[in-house]
């Protein structure tokens, strides 16, 4: 080899070293920024009707978690089923063209809740297109037949140093509440009764501190005690024809504690898209 | 003399468009010499460009043109990440040219044949070289990204002795 083409090829590798070493050191924030977890769908779901309530029925798939679950269902008088008969409900879940059913199998009671658990036997799916709920004999025949409805939803978070507002999600025309929690437990004896009061900003460009510039969307007032630490979650459906998207509007609580002497404790947290400690 | 000058006229015209001619296949000349004398610099590129498409496409679960815009607008630090790549395929075809070429002039581990009145000689150990590291890189733990990218710089290296074979036949 020439001396001019080993002087060469030193350099090169040197520099192919150097590079080497930066593609080495760099590939964790490279991986970190470029391939993020991908999640495939997240549905709230639920039914509102007289004789049948789905709430807080998650259905959730990314790269390493599937929930599918973890909800109650709330039957009422239904004329075809029997009291203290088996029963199965079946969640019909269509994915591309195909019918999978998820089961769990129940002994029907007029106005009974039933918590359906985790249960991942479907967690292959990698996308949903629609869910009916369906309520099966002993015989295979249906007899209940329900529509269930799908929120796409993304996860919320609000928080302060004492408080937080645990499991709130929104998709554009609904709002699972979520449950206040926190670390301050004297403050239910201190103040027996709670109001929240969930808003979003009237006018982005206008006053924060207006209260005014607020529209409350939801009222909740109860016991300290059924609210605080209890995993009491309600919802919200909102009109996103005339009012706009959830998504795009600027979320608030205002969380108001009081007493019988007529004292109040009061204070705003804000909802956010990033989770924090 | 009127028929003279528009004849002069006419060559003078002609001889213009002659010269604006011989300008554009100067300049299409320029332009491939430049294509030409950055060919392996355009060549890293793509195979840079295919291999994290085609990772990135498979990540997600889309397609690859759909995930040319992750790998230029997603971050700066996957576009950095992807020029570091570049650079790193555009010095390694550096290193085997130097070393492929100083070994095109020794005479050992040749074959040597005939073809349609042409001698050919190919240096086989080159080849037994590529492939082992080939199936080393297969093998290997290395990230999905990395093994895309270094089996298409194989290829390319293949493909970049075998043209040396043609245009070194006697």
């Amino acid at each position: 080899m020439k001396k001019i083409h080993k002087s060469n090829l030193l350099t090169t590798i040197l520099c192919t070293l150097i590079v080497g070493v930066s593609l080495y050191f760099l590939y964790d924030v490279f991986y970190f920024q470029t391939y993020g977890t991908k999640t495939y769908y997240d549905y709230l779901l639920s039914i509102n009707s007289p004789e049948c309530k789905l709430s807080n029925f998650q259905l959730f798939k990314d790269q390493s978690n599937y929930y599918c679950g973890d909800g109650t269902l709330t039957l009422g008088a239904i004329d075809t089923l029997q009291i203290g008969q088996e029963y199965t409900i079946s969640f019909v879940l269509k994915s591309e063209g195909k019918n999978y059913a998820v089961d769990y199998p129940i002994i029907y009671d007029s106005d009974c809740t039933y918590s359906l658990d985790n249960n991942d036997i479907r967690k292959d799916l990698k996308s949903i297109d629609s869910i009916k709920l369906n309520i099966v004999d002993s015989n295979n025949d249906i007899v209940y037949s329900k529509k269930v409805k799908q929120h796409a939803i993304q996860a919320i978070y609000c928080f302060n140093k004492e408080y937080r507002i645990e499991n709130a999600c929104i998709s554009k025309d609904f709002m699972r509440l979520g449950y206040l929690t926190t670390t301050n437990e004297d403050i239910i004896q201190q103040y027996p009764y709670i109001s929240l009061e969930y808003r979003y900003l009237k006018d982005e460009k206008g006053d924060e501190e207006d209260d005014n510039n607020y529209v409350v969307f939801k009222k909740i007032s109860g016991l300290s005690k059924d609210y605080v630490n209890i995993q009491n979650y309600e919802t919200y459906e909102h009109d996103q024809e005339s009012r706009g998207s959830l998504l795009d509007k600027k979320l608030s609580v205002v969380i108001i504690f009081s007493n019988e002497k007529g004292e109040t404790f009061t204070f705003k947290m804000d909802f956010t898209n990033e989770a924090g400690e | 003399m009127k028929k003279v000058k528009l004849l002069h006229l006419k060559w003078i015209l002609q001889m213009r468009q002659v010269n604006s001619m011989n300008d554009y296949l100067l300049k299409i000349k320029k332009d491939f010499i430049i294509v030409y004398l950055a060919r392996n610099g355009i060549v890293t590129f793509l195979i840079a460009l295919l291999s994290f498409g085609y990772d990135i496409s498979t990540y997600y679960e889309i397609s690859f043109l759909g995930s040319i815009p992750r790998i230029f607008l997603n971050s700066i630090y996957t576009s950095m990440y992807f020029v570091l790549v570049w650079i790193f395929n555009y010095l390694i075809f550096e290193i085997y040219k130097i070393i492929a070429d100083s070994y095109d002039r020794t005479e050992h581990f040749i074959i040597n044949f005939m073809f349609k009145e042409h001698h050919y000689s190919i240096h086989w150990l080159l080849y037994i070289m590529i492939i082992i590291l080939l199936v080393m890189v297969i093998f290997s733990p290395l990230p999905s990204l990395f093994k895309y990218d270094m089996i298409l710089m194989f290829i390319f290296m293949i493909l970049r002795s075998i043209k040396q074979i043609y245009k070194n036949r006697l």
